[in-house]
């Protein structure tokens, strides 16, 4: 008897450990998972700019399309809009409560 | 085979309990200044930080514990603004209670085995004065986002330290990818959906922080809202009880919360950051160049907007702009980069923190939600940076010659050639 609560004693702690090495050692755990979002440099169909921020003219590419990014930043603008290797995530919501110019409406 | 199996486990089990036993030395609840199984004589800081500087704070503080001249760090997890009126008033360490949350003291042990990612142990500090003095204030935002009382002593000094990067925070399981800040500033801004900000139309779901923390300050800037002005549900006392907030929501598609990015490092795996896209910017990027990457690319180029400095606080020599206490002189020093002969590599902690040197910056700004302009600066850490961030890869060309030593056209820095 004694040596059959000794051996469940050691089976929990078995399955304890186990839990823990699993937990310690899976290094998918910090991996995340789901499918990449759009890392493509199109804006997409029917993409447009937020609104803020007024035109967009960062010249042409070499084909007589219109570039969406500066290659060579200097104001706020051309910075947050500068050309990237990195992912860009097109998102252009629509937001009812929005002014008709794309502003923001006061706060009720 | 079976005395195999219990050997083994009588093996496993001798060792846990030795790392119990470790653990054990680390006391929880002994008085600050009689610390039970520890050297009592070792020079001591008492330090105030925001919570998204405590992962910083814990990794220097180890090592400095481990260092041929020894620091032990007492420290306290509190928001900024209230950071700035200690220090600006010469506070001492006192029990402190924000509204509803206890703020605990908690120390560096001596043990090698303390483990910078586990809690560190608590001590208590008198109810009233005298205490010992709070050397070094740590916040997380730009003070100018602070009330402006009291006003800045003429002895106190604010040196901008790392940077600190924030966002949007929601449940695992929500299909959200981006947030917009016209989303955010409908979504925060308007009671329960009054914002039609889909799918954040639910209030109780929407998380922040109290109005005198950084991560509240920067990110209420960030969507051109005041915090006072964020309609969420009750204030989350801390970082960490706002991530079980968001975790734990029983509507993952609706759950909204803010969070600084250092501490959702240590979280991917159970929260997910929502990529951010500003007033005015064609698309919407994470603070890193990909979803899975550290690199904070996005944030020091000027793609990636909720960011502010750590502010340094502290007392400074007479007619000086140095800072007085050696100890917190020595830890600004560290995390700055700029100690020469201490055996504690303090920018590596920074960047191993998640945070941001201020040379792999380039941009800068003059306060929360500023427009960015492009900053030059005078001896750049960006590769040494990209080599030293978790999975962190560089294509730059390594050097051996010593710092500001001609390299391929530039300069070797830190073991890399930069562009000058």
């Amino acid at each position: 008897m004694k040596k059959k609560v000794h051996s469940s004693i050691l089976g929990c702690a078995l399955v304890i450990l186990a839990g823990f090495t699993h937990a310690a050692c899976d290094d998918s755990s910090s991996a995340v998972k789901e499918p990449p979002p759009n890392s493509g440099n199109d804006a997409g169909p029917g993409s447009t700019d937020s609104g803020s921020g007024g035109g967009f003219d960062a010249g042409t590419l070499p084909d007589g399309a219109p570039k969406d990014c500066f290659d060579n930043p200097k104001t706020h603008f051309e910075i947050i809009n500068a050309c990237t290797n990195a992912t860009k995530i097109t998102k252009n919501p629509t937001l009812p409560k929005l002014l008709a110019d794309g502003g923001l409406p006061p706060l009720e | 085979m079976r005395s195999e199996l219990s050997r083994a486990l009588g093996c496993a089990l001798a060792v846990s309990l030795v790392v119990v036993a470790e653990r054990a030395e680390a006391a929880n609840g002994d008085p600050c200044a009689a610390l039970t199984d520890e050297d009592n004589n070792v020079p001591a800081i008492y330090i105030e930080n925001g919570d998204t500087q405590e992962p910083l704070v814990k990794k220097l503080g180890k090592l400095l514990m481990q260092s041929s001249t020894k620091l032990r760090i007492f420290y306290r997890n509190r928001p900024t603004c209230n950071i700035r009126s200690d220090l600006f008033t010469n506070a001492q360490m006192i029990t402190v209670v924000d509204g509803t949350t206890a703020r605990p003291v908690r120390y560096i042990p001596a043990s090698p085995t303390f483990d910078p990612a586990a809690a560190a142990p608590t001590c208590t500090v008198p109810d009233a004065p005298p205490a010992e003095p709070i050397a070094l204030g740590i916040g997380a935002t730009y003070l100018s986002s602070c009330a402006q009382t009291p006003a800045q002593p003429a002895d106190i000094g604010v040196f901008d330290g790392p940077i600190q990067a924030y966002g949007f925070i929601t449940n695992k399981n929500s299909s959200q990818v981006a947030i917009t800040a016209e989303e955010g500033y409908l979504a925060y801004g308007f009671t329960e959906g009054g914002g039609e900000a889909a799918p954040w139309v639910v209030q109780n779901l929407r998380f922040k922080r109290g109005n005198t923390a950084s991560t509240t300050l920067t990110m209420s800037s960030a969507i051109r809202l005041l915090p006072g002005q964020m309609k969420a549900a009750a204030d989350s006392g801390t970082s960490e009880a706002l991530i079980t907030s968001v975790v734990n929501s029983p509507t993952p598609e609706a759950t909204l919360g803010i969070l600084g990015t250092e501490l959702y490092d240590q979280r991917r795996a159970d929260i997910k950051l929502l990529a951010f896209k500003t007033f005015g910017q064609k698309f919407a990027y994470f603070p890193d160049s990909t979803n899975a990457s550290f690199d904070k690319q996005n944030v020091r180029d000027g793609h990636y907007l909720p960011w502010s400095p750590t502010p340094y606080i502290a007392k400074l020599m007479p007619g000086t702009q140095t800072i007085a206490d050696p100890n917190a002189r020595r830890i600004y020093e560290l995390v700055m980069g700029t100690r020469v002969g201490d055996d504690v590599n303090g920018l590596l902690q920074v960047v191993q923190s998640g945070l941001i040197p201020e040379c792999a910056m380039k941009v800068t700004r003059s306060g929360d939600g500023a427009d960015l302009s492009l900053y030059d600066e005078p001896a750049p850490c960006s590769c040494w940076f990209e080599k030293n961030v978790p999975q962190g890869t560089t294509s730059c060309t390594a050097c051996t010659v010593g710092n500001d030593a001609p390299c391929n056209g530039g300069k070797c820095r830190l073991g890399f050639c930069e562009a000058k």
